[in-house]
């Protein structure tokens, strides 16, 4: 028996499968080894504390292990939150987008709640108004998308020439936009 | 307000965090994942702080527990979110590192082990001597991932072969 089998079954522990992933680790050359390397093993009374757990592979931008999420099936709290993001300022509509509100909301006789309805309305308007703004975060996701689906493919066949040339043009890009991302 | 949310481990052999590249790399990671607990393998770094966190970590990340790595080799992170969990350092060491959370709002408990096993043929029997021998009576809920540099059987390979990075030890 493989020493490594033996462990796992020794310390009682159960493998968490990669959903859709067969190996998660290329040797960078053109006819590529592909190997499962990583793991992720529960033990028995995690299995009954948190039955809902699976591993999801992502994408693989740098390095040439895949990175991978072990989602938990827990309940915490999740934080209704607003992010203010520093390259709004810059941009030519924002100034207009929280004046117009600022101006517009409702007014009150106290000073403190006029402030507070006036940078709830802000933040309420922001919220809209950033959803069209920024193609960055859709490029980048889009491009996530496209290496995943080539790693995929590589799972199951070499990948042409072609593909592969793709591929490291497709990375570039990634980082380039990752890059522009921090900037902002 | 409670959504059901899932907590999440984000796990990833980085091989070497030390470039503006990674940091970005990471940092999207985090961001795509929406991870509650960040395990790195190879970070290939001796040491690490709360300021050299934050380049790729966001604010909610902030405990975190490090194995240096030998030279240029190895090298564990695993950095959490405090405000969620009560988090306990366990054992580090240059195989693994093992936190116990528990969280804050359902005092649920869990130990997640963050591994990476050597590559090299002599080292991997030192792991799986450590691994045999962990005391883990008292882990309770406990998970342990990441680059074992070990195949369970031979189709975990594209093809059949080599011993070049020797993945099993039959």
């Amino acid at each position: 028996m493989n020493l490594f089998n033996e462990l796992i079954s020794n310390l009682d522990l159960v493998e968490i499968h990669f959903s859709g992933r067969s190996f998660t680790w290329r040797h960078m050359q053109a006819d590529p080894l592909l190997v499962k390397l990583d793991w992720v093993f529960t033990s028995n009374s995690w299995t009954s504390a948190f039955p809902a757990t699976f591993v999801q592979p992502l994408s693989r931008p740098i390095s040439d292990h895949i990175s991978f999420v072990l989602q938990i099936g827990i309940n915490v709290p999740r934080p209704s939150m607003f992010r203010f993001e520093n390259f709004w300022i810059q941009h030519p509509g924002f100034l207009e987008t929280v004046s117009l509100q600022w101006h517009n909301s409702p007014f009150f006789g106290n000073a403190a709640k006029n402030l507070s309805s006036r940078l709830k309305h802000a933040r309420d308007s922001l919220k809209l108004w950033s959803k069209n703004l920024s193609s960055l975060s859709k490029l980048i996701y889009n491009c996530k998308w496209v290496l995943l689906l080539l790693d995929g493919l590589e799972d199951q066949q070499n990948l042409s020439r072609m593909e592969r040339n793709f591929r490291i043009l497709v990375k570039r890009h990634s980082s380039e936009l990752l890059e522009s991302k921090r900037i902002y | 307000m409670n959504n059901n949310r899932q907590t999440k481990v984000l796990f990833w052999n980085i091989r070497g965090i030390n470039s503006q590249e990674k940091w970005d790399a990471i940092g999207d990671k985090i961001k795509e994942s929406a991870c509650h607990v960040l395990c790195l393998q190879e970070t290939k770094r001796e040491a690490f702080d709360a300021f050299y966190i934050k380049k790729f970590c966001p604010r909610n990340l902030d405990k975190f527990a490090f194995s240096p790595s030998i030279g240029a080799s190895g090298g564990l992170l695993t950095v959490w979110n405090n405000s969620l969990f009560d988090g306990t350092i366990i054992q580090v060491n240059s195989y693994a590192i093992t936190i116990k959370l528990i969280c804050r709002f359902d005092k649920k408990c869990m130990h997640i082990t963050n591994v990476y096993g050597p590559s090299n043929l002599d080292h991997k029997m030192a792991f799986a001597t450590w691994l045999m021998n962990l005391d883990t009576d008292n882990f309770e809920n406990w998970a342990l991932g990441g680059d074992f540099n070990l195949i369970r059987n031979p189709d975990n390979r594209n093809r059949p072969g080599g011993s070049r990075r020797n993945e099993s030890f039959q």
